[in-house]
């Protein structure tokens, strides 16, 4: 029988004493994955002496915008990301996400950090964290980390998460930065125009040292860079690139129309540029393999094609195609294949069918 | 005929206790000095039982008694067949099976002693699979016993040879079901107490049959009937499933309260139930019909095979209920059934609303549409073409001529009520995109009460107090369907009264006759009889008081007497409708106490006789029926399997709705079962494991499964039904699936023989499990 | 075993509790304060039988520890009538039959009184929503959206007097 201590604290230092402290303590939060794990004595939960709970730290119940970046305490609910203006004004595939999670009772309690170091396969913000290539900042009493969550999630129900580390807060990065870093940062007439010195070095690499975003990007940029992004790049000749306009979705399948665990998901983010070419694409299913990730051949196939020109039909297949190259055959394939084949197919029919709604308008 | 409390929507006369919380249920109740009851279960569904060691447990703090199958005095217990373990001694024959049980003075205690228990299994091969228990050379599940088998109802009508003989078209098709659980949102719930008021032991808790609990707890401790006395609770939902489940916890809970001699509470735990309690049978059903070109079916033979899993239980009256609908409310000739029940090491199958209608509906009413597509007809216009009216002779023999056989109208009343023919014919035309609909139905006709199965006669007390208030007393259960408010708006109707000054009593079987079970829809046709029976039997004894009083003061006779809100009148003048009052009900009952006169009366109702031969599986198996149609209109999504259900029309007779409001609770609540039925429930077993023991896998309808759903009361009043009344609980359910099936297939072109229709199904064509394909 | 001490609120009255690290919220109801309304049916947050209403929002009382609440607010079923006056929900839910059994009541009940408190003019879907995590296996819950939606139309009084209690 499963015996452990309880220990409460509304400070995120003391909690981070606690874990540096004590063996074996496991992080309570909203509980809706770990209390269920402990009734059910589930094998995958790991044994352990203490349960931290952590629900009462405010300092982890944010949302706020920074300036290349919004950012989510990992206490924050789903209810609380329904509910809320910014998320869904700038990645409303979470927010469709979070509301298919559970019921309104779970996702009252359920919190985002929680789903995320539960890290299960089906686990349903994962797919489009993902694809907003969030980021996950992990703490602890001497330390601070920031970590891509595709890093971050290293198996089914498994994380890179330390012993004496808490999620502090996840960020998801402004779209068109985050394009725009992944794509052009290196360009030379960036480092002219803008004067970024080693933004390279320090851009998506696991450090313990400080935010980078809150320092380096901030100094560099301007104060208000989501509101002056167009006005920086006007003269920037790949300004076409950049003003990329962004339609995403969100799809879920599962055996009932509520509370129902994902049997297959996918999450779908594609930024067109003012010619309607596919300059940016972002495709992760969930539940489709061990682990959440990129479907990277379809995003290859994606990138730089004419909206207009693309077959949804033979994209889904090759989805597909790569979801098997992933898993292998298993018990599940004979559904998942043409399952994924449709989810894919259809999230780009309904970015066709926007793009061409959006000419019109 | 008009009424005053009957055949309306009268507020349920429970609903406010358990809007307000205080409805007791069983794992509410708490004794002075109670102990915690827990079930040891096997690890292995089919095991030898070499070694138990309780020594530890019985050290751990806490714990009062730990028993095993030796210290059960009779350890067989059953309603038909008596081959259930209260404990298992030697052997386990199914994954629930209890080995031993722990009473300690808290939970916590009781939970770890149970780890504490050793036992030694040698785990034994098992047979899974009702088609290998058959075969000659299988291992015998109960060693005993000469064979596997529990029961073979044969069925002949006609000459089936002639009738494939003068067949246009013949069809061969193959279905099957599945494991389905009650998912009475209440888990189990039984709490004994010894000693209490000179019973030996008394029983309370979340009980079905408080009768057939009583029977099996006296039988288990051999002891005689009064001195197991059953109270039974509010119940958290039945559906069935509270019977030989409970029976066995109440057998184990009074035997540790026995021993200890304190009171012994026992809850399940979802897991524990959806482990223990049994389920609804799976069928594998053979269908062979013949029709003419023109669409008459001169032919049917049907093999059905119920799995019983390891104990008999109620598979022979379930699979009795599936030879008389085997072949659906049509005209056949010739008829060959043959209807059996084997034994397996699976989790064992019993009663569940519907009892054995459920399963041959889905295949027999899904082969009636493959038949009009044989054909090339409608399925409407095939399904009038061969149903039941008056006098039409049943697969059983039986002349329909004793009530309004009233099927046809049923189903015009569904097709204009849901625009069927107009849908059809839309959704026929070629549709675009990846959602397609399709619209569907199934008919049924269904004996109501107990039929051949077993004795059919309920018991009722009524007792007026000396201020006119009432206590009604019934031997069939409150399962949470609305019994209560229904046999209360009787006796309100009779005596003139309201209904808040009817107390209704829980059973309490020291108190009322076995009323048999309350199961098969039965309870508002035989009980609510013998409530009105105990009604007029108290009526008359005031009716005849009154005129002794008062008749020659105002000249009347005790017939002439009105009885109605609250007051007793006599008819006055010449109008109808004229009335004088003589006394108020109230007034009334103070002076018959003073007169020393005998306010109470039992009530008694036995239903008409029926016969059935069990060779032939001739006779006349109920003596009325109940008709239904059940409508439904699908939206398929071709590219993931989804299903979404669009609309339900449910159209029912009932005879007479004695409140219509819970008449539509009924329809509501029986189309979201057949619902469930249809499209996502399904125990899920491996080799006798069960793999979703909770919510979290055994998925049923959320509010968001659930479609519009348009009600169709239809009213035929049976001559024998009290008002008229007859049945509606289980017709509610069994047509679902089919519809559903047929409307699915409209969509897709695809059609679906097993149940549940879930994602594999519909998308490409087969389930999936982790231990392969099934 | 280390005790965690908690001030807890219950249905307007407070009390100090010493409780077990694995005690849940609904263990605490049920068996201490004895609020035997609130219901288990699963255990594991998926039926809504044990509803309660925490801090203003419905959560399934099973899957928060009593240790994790201090200083927080409870509602239960039986903190919907005062002094004899049932709340418009439950008058509802009695005058559209929605209660058949009534396992599934008190959590429904919560359900829909957090969502009235919020929004007290929900559509349809809306209801639908916040009463998805509650399981009724007898009604097919017909009856139970007309009741709710029955107090959900009848405007701004009828919630004001619901208000009039709330112990904030
Ligand atoms: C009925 C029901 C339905 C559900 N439906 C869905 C669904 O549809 N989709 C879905 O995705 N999920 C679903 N879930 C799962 C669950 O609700 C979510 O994953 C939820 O977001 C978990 O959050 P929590 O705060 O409750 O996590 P907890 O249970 O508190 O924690 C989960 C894990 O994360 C760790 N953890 C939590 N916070 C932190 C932190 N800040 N730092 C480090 N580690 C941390 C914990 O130690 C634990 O291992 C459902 C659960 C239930 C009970
Ligand atoms: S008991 Fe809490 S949700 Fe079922
Ligand atoms: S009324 Fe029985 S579960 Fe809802």
């Amino acid at each position: 029988m499963l015996e452990y201590e309880l220990l409460t604290t509304g400070r995120l230092s003391q909690a981070l004493e606690y874990l540096d402290k004590l063996e074996g303590v496991k992080l309570l939060a909203g509980g809706t994955d770990i209390l269920v794990d402990i009734k059910k004595k589930s094998g995958r939960l790991p044994e352990f002496d203490y349960l931290l709970d952590i629900s009462n730290i405010d300092a982890l119940k944010f949302i706020r915008q920074k300036n290349d970046f919004i950012e989510l305490g990992p206490l924050v609910t789903h209810t609380m990301i329904i509910n809320n203006r910014l998320i869904k004004d700038n990645f409303p595939v979470i927010v469709e996400a979070a509301k298919t999670i559970g019921s309104n009772q779970i996702r009252n309690r359920g919190t985002i950090g929680g789903n995320i170091c539960n890290a299960s396969p089906a686990a349903d913000l994962l797919p489009p964290l993902l694809a907003y290539r969030a980021e996950v900042v992990l703490e602890s009493r001497d330390s601070k980390r920031v970590l891509p969550l595709s890093e971050f999630i290293k198996g089914p129900y498994r994380t890179d998460l330390k012993t004496n580390e808490i999620l502090t807060a996840i960020q998801v990065p402004n779209l068109k930065v985050n394009y725009f870093k992944d794509n052009f940062k290196d360009k030379d007439r960036f480092k002219e125009n803008n004067d970024i010195k080693d933004n390279k070095e320090t851009n998506n690499k696991p450090s313990n040292s400080t935010n980078i975003k809150d320092d380096n990007f901030k100094d560099n940029f301007s104060n208000n860079f989501n509101d002056n992004f167009d006005d920086h790049f006007k003269d920037y000749k790949l300004n076409n690139h950049l003003n990329l306009k962004y339609f995403s979705s969100f799809q879920k399948i599962g055996r009932r129309r509520a509370v129902t665990i994902a049997r297959l998901s996918l999450a779908l983010v594609v930024g067109i540029d003012a010619e309607k070419i596919i300059q940016d694409v972002r495709v992760v299913p969930g539940a489709a393999t061990p682990y959440p990730r990129s479907f990277i051949t379809v995003e290859e196939a994606l990138k730089g094609r004419a909206v207009e020109k693309i077959d949804p039909e033979a994209l889904g297949r090759l989805a597909a195609e790569e979801m098997v190259s992933i898993t292998g055959e298993r018990w599940s394939t004979p559904y998942k294949k043409p399952a994924i084949a449709t989810l894919v197919k259809r999230g780009l029919m309904i970015v066709e069918k926007e793009v061409a709604a959006d000419e019109e308008d | 005929m008009s009424f005053n409390k009957v055949n309306k929507s009268v507020k349920r006369i429970d609903a406010y206790e358990k809007v307000t919380g205080r409805a007791k249920y069983g794992a509410d109740l708490k004794f002075a000095g109670m102990l915690y009851g827990k079930v040891l279960r096997t690890k292995y569904p089919h095991a030898r039982i070499l070694k138990i060691d309780i020594k530890k447990a019985l050290e751990y703090p806490g714990v009062e008694a730990v028993l095993t199958a030796r210290d059960v005095p009779n350890n067989q217990f059953g309603v038909i067949i008596r081959n259930q373990q209260v404990l298992a001694g030697k052997e386990t024959f199914y994954i629930g099976d209890g080995v031993a049980v722990v009473a300690a003075r808290t939970e916590e205690a009781a939970e770890r002693a149970l780890e504490l228990i050793e036992v030694k299994y040698q785990e034994l091969p098992g047979i899974y699979d009702p088609e290998e228990a058959m075969k000659e050379d299988a291992d015998r599940v109960h060693k005993e016993l000469p064979g596997n088998q529990v029961i073979h109802h044969p069925l002949r009508k006609g000459d089936i040879e002639e009738g494939f003989a003068r067949a246009d078209v013949i069809l061969e098709r193959e279905y099957t079901t599945q494991f389905v659980e009650h998912s009475y949102l209440e888990p189990e719930v039984v709490i004994a107490v010894p000693h209490e008021q000179n019973s030996l032991v008394t029983i309370y808790g979340s009980v079905q049959n408080p009768y057939a609990t009583q029977n099996a707890v006296a039988s288990v401790l051999q002891v005689e009937l009064s001195r197991v006395r059953v109270i039974q609770n509010h119940l958290g939902g039945s559906f069935g499933g509270k019977d030989e489940v409970i029976s066995s916890m109440a057998a184990r809970a009074a035997l540790l309260a026995l021993k200890t001699n304190r009171p012994v509470k026992m809850v399940n735990s979802r897991d524990e139930s959806i482990l223990e309690s049994y389920k609804r049978h799976p069928y594998r059903m053979k269908y062979k019909v013949g029709a003419t070109r023109e669409g008459k079916l001169v032919a049917m033979e049907i093999k059905a095979v119920a799995d019983s899993g390891a104990y008999a239980c109620q598979t022979p009256f379930v699979t009795w209920r599936s030879v008389v609908q085997a072949t659906g409310p049509y005209e056949v000739p010739h008829v060959k059934t043959d209807t059996y029940g084997y034994y397996t090491n699976n989790i064992y199958t019993g009663a569940m609303r519907g009892y054995g209608s459920p399963q041959v509906i889905f295949a027999q009413e899904s082969l009636m549409d493959e038949l009009a597509t044989e054909l090339g007809m409608d399925p409407l216009e095939l399904r009038l073409q061969n149903i039941y009216h008056n006098n039409s002779i049943t697969a059983s023999g039986q002349r329909l001529d004793n009530h309004k056989v009233s099927l046809k109208e049923v189903i015009l009343k569904a097709v204009e009520a849901s625009n069927y023919r107009e849908k059809y014919a839309e959704y026929n035309k070629s549709q675009s995109g990846d959602k397609k609909r399709g619209i569907g139905m199934a008919i049924s006709f269904r004996g109501c009460s107990l039929g051949a199965e077993a004795v059919d006669a309920a018991a009722a007390i009524i007792h007026i107090q000396k201020d006119g208030s009432l206590d009604l007393y019934s031997g069939l259960a409150e399962n949470g369907q609305g019994l209560k408010t229904i046999f209360a708006q009787i006796a309100a109707e009779e005596l003139g009264i309201d209904l808040d000054r009817i107390n209704f009593m829980e059973v309490d079987t020291s108190i009322i006759p076995d009323s048999g079970s309350t199961v098969a829809s039965r309870s508002t046709l035989i009980g609510g009889n013998a409530v009105r029976n105990a009604a007029r039997k108290v009526k008359a004894i005031i009716a005849e008081f009154i005129e002794e009083e008062y008749g020659d003061e105002f000249g009347f006779k005790a017939k002439d007497l009105i009885f109605k809100d609250n007051r007793i009148y006599v008819a006055e003048g010449k109008d109808v409708g004229d009335i004088k009052e003589i006394i108020s009900f109230k007034e009334m009952a103070g002076k018959a106490y003073n007169a020393g006169v005998l306010l109470s009366a039992y009530g008694w109702y036995k239903a008409p006789e029926i016969s059935w031969d069990e060779e032939t599986g001739q006779g006349n198996p109920y003596f009325t029926y109940v008709y239904g149609c059940q409508i439904a209109e699908v939206e398929v999504d071709t590219g993931t399997g989804e299903i979404e259900v669009l609309k339900m029309t449910a159209a029912h007779d009932v005879g007479r709705a004695i409140n219509p409001a819970n008449v539509k609770g009924q329809i509501y609540g029986g189309v979201m079962m057949g619902l469930g039925y249809a499209i996502m429930e399904e125990l899920e077993t491996e080799e006798g494991y069960i793999r979703n023991t909770n919510f979290d896998g055994y998925l049923i309808p959320t509010v968001r499964d659930m479609p519009e759903i348009i009600p169709v009361i239809v009213e035929n009043p049976d001559p024998v039904g009290p008002y008229g009344a007859k049945s509606i609980g289980e017709p509610t359910l069994e047509l679902g699936s089919a519809a559903i099936a047929n409307a699915v297939f409209q969509a897709t072109g695809r059609r679906i023989r097993s149940l549940p229709l879930n994602l594999e199904r519909v998308l490409i064509g087969h389930s999936l499990s982790k231990g392969g394909n099934r | 075993m280390k005790k965690i001490k908690v001030n807890l609120t219950v249905n307007g009255k407070e009390f100090t509790l010493e409780v077990g690290p694995k005690e849940r919220l609904l263990d605490t109801l049920r068996e201490r304060l004895k609020l035997t309304g609130v219901k288990e049916g699963c255990g594991i947050g998926e039926c809504g039988a044990c509803t309660v209403i925490l801090n203003g929002e419905a959560v399934n009382s099973c899957l928060v520890l009593t240790g994790q609440l201090d200083g927080s607010e409870v509602i239960t079923v039986e903190g919907l009538e005062v002094e004899g006056r049932l709340d418009p929900l439950q008058q509802a839910f009695i005058d559209h039959h929605a209660v058949q059994c009534g396992f599934c009541t008190p959590g429904m009940l919560m359900s829909a009184r957090a969502l009235l408190d919020k929004n007290p003019h929900p559509n349809r879907e809306e209801i639908k929503r916040a009463i998805e995590g509650n399981l009724c296996r007898c009604t097919g819950y017909q009856q139970i959206i007309e009741a709710i939606e029955s107090v959900a139309g009848k405007g701004e009084e009828e919630g004001a007097d619901y208000f009039e209690w709330d112990p904030d």
